[in-house]
């Protein structure tokens, strides 16, 4: 799977690329939940907000390929340590 | 006075079809209906978007000329909602370095824009300022909500340290708030640069009127004081953008202009045009930035010519609408803020 974290404030665009088998078992199943639906957090991204982060993730499974996408704070809590996790392993793409 | 009655009664689509199916003179008034609803629209989107929602407990009408700031400890969590209150307006310092610094933070920042452009406070009301610290696990980020809060992660030490150490930083998180209640610019394109460009801006004469810096002692560097190894010596650099860090792209004039679907348009990255903008006019006509410059960029951001999707020429043209107004076609200020648009090729006139 792999990981596009961009925005914050300083615009760095950070990616990971991991095999989800290297996972801990709790966040291999939270991927494998993401392949059969989207989640969502029970924040609302508002217009005006600013420097708040953007997540990316594309989860590949037995040829196909799922694209799941949050705003800050849209995150899910379930998520959130997927994405903590991911983002430790990214590292800058420009 | 001449009404249009028809105006918002009728929806565009029907007026479109009523001009194609009318005499030319029914025609004409038709699309002069239709131009002025158009108009009428797009303010009545504008000032709906400009409703920043204030925070609770927020009402309380105070005397300007003081802040009223609230902090709150989020304890690592990623919880969107205040947590707990650690110290609010008047109490004394905590144990807690980070809780000083964001308080701190904001009452410089407040001292700026009340001391040198008379504003109270995000929304020139008295707004209550409410920083969120310590959010999330090691989050190397700081941000503003869109409803009245500023969050500030403490950072992982590699990319980033504690946010809240940076005064350009809470400086710059705050002016999206004041941006949000004046232009409202939207957040993509080259408004969105404009709108990071601003909170840089202002973030940076924030930390020049504080230590009493003239432009040209200043390092015009974003974040210096917040970033780890991996992002040092800084975020950006208004006086050299694409200078500032090993990773850093910004482009310091038009013919390096970014077009990328990443970060909203390259928000952060062709900010560096109007940053390297403001840069070269402060340094022009030496001094404190925050007088002449910072007037002339307030004046500008309060502008309702300046609206949501304003573009760079735009925006550069009325700077120097405001620098001919306020000090003379001839003078030494708006030959400054001419100079600043020429070094990055952007057409002022």
């Amino acid at each position: 799977m792999k990981l596009v974290r961009s925005g914050g404030l300083g615009g760095l665009e950070m990616v990971a690329t991991v095999d989800a088998a290297d996972l801990p078992t709790d966040q291999q199943d939270v991927a494998s939940t993401l392949l059969a639906q989207d989640l969502r957090g029970p924040g609302t991204s508002r217009p005006g907000g600013a420097d708040q982060f953007s997540y990316q993730l594309e989860i590949q499974h037995d040829g196909h390929t799922v694209l799941r996408h949050w705003d800050e704070p849209e995150v899910p809590e379930t998520v959130r340590p997927l994405l903590t996790s991911l983002t430790r392993q990214a590292k800058p793409s420009r | 006075m001449s009404h249009q009655p028809l105006s918002c009664i009728l929806s565009p689509d029907l007026l479109h079809k009523l001009a194609l199916d009318t005499t030319a003179k029914h025609r004409s008034t038709i699309l002069n209906t239709l131009e002025l609803d158009q108009s009428f629209r797009l303010r009545r989107a504008e000032l709906a978007a400009r409703q920043v929602v204030r925070p609770l407990g927020s009402m309380s009408a105070g005397v300007g000329g003081s802040p009223n700031r609230s902090i709150y400890d989020q304890r690592h969590s990623t919880e969107n909602a205040p947590g707990t209150l650690v110290r609010k307006e008047g109490q004394g310092p905590v144990k807690d370095v980070s809780i000083n610094q964001a308080y701190d933070g904001f009452g410089f920042t407040y001292k700026l824009y009340w001391d040198i452009f008379h504003r109270d406070s995000i929304d020139d009301q008295g707004m209550p300022i409410e920083g969120l610290v310590h959010y999330g696990d090691a989050y190397d980020n700081a941000f503003w909500d869109g409803a009245g809060h500023m969050f500030f992660g403490d950072g992982d030490g590699q990319l980033l340290t504690d946010t809240t150490k940076g005064l350009d930083v809470i400086g710059h998180e705050l002016t999206h708030g004041v941006t949000q209640h004046e232009a409202n610019l939207t957040y993509s394109g080259q408004s969105g640069a404009l709108n990071e460009s601003l909170s840089d801006v202002f973030g940076s004469l924030v930390k020049q009127y504080h230590l009493k810096q003239t432009a040209a002692k200043a390092d015009w560097l974003i974040g210096k004081d917040i970033v780890g190894p991996q992002l040092a010596p800084a975020l950006r650099s208004m006086k050299a953008p694409g200078t500032a860090n090993q990773y850093d792209d910004q482009p310091a004039d038009m013919d390096h202009y970014v077009h990328t679907s990443k970060d909203n348009g390259g928000v952060h990255t062709n900010s560096g045009i109007p940053n390297h903008a403001f840069y070269v006019t402060a340094t022009t006509l030496g001094g404190k930035a925050w007088m002449a410059p910072g007037n002339i960029w307030y004046d500008t951001l309060l502008d309702s010519k300046v609206t949501p999707r304003t573009t760079f020429t735009l925006f550069a043209a009325v700077t120097l609408r405001h620098a001919r107004s306020r000090y003379g076609t001839t003078s030494k200020e708006a030959q400054a803020v001419q100079a600043g648009w020429n070094a990055v090729k952007v057409r002022a006139r």
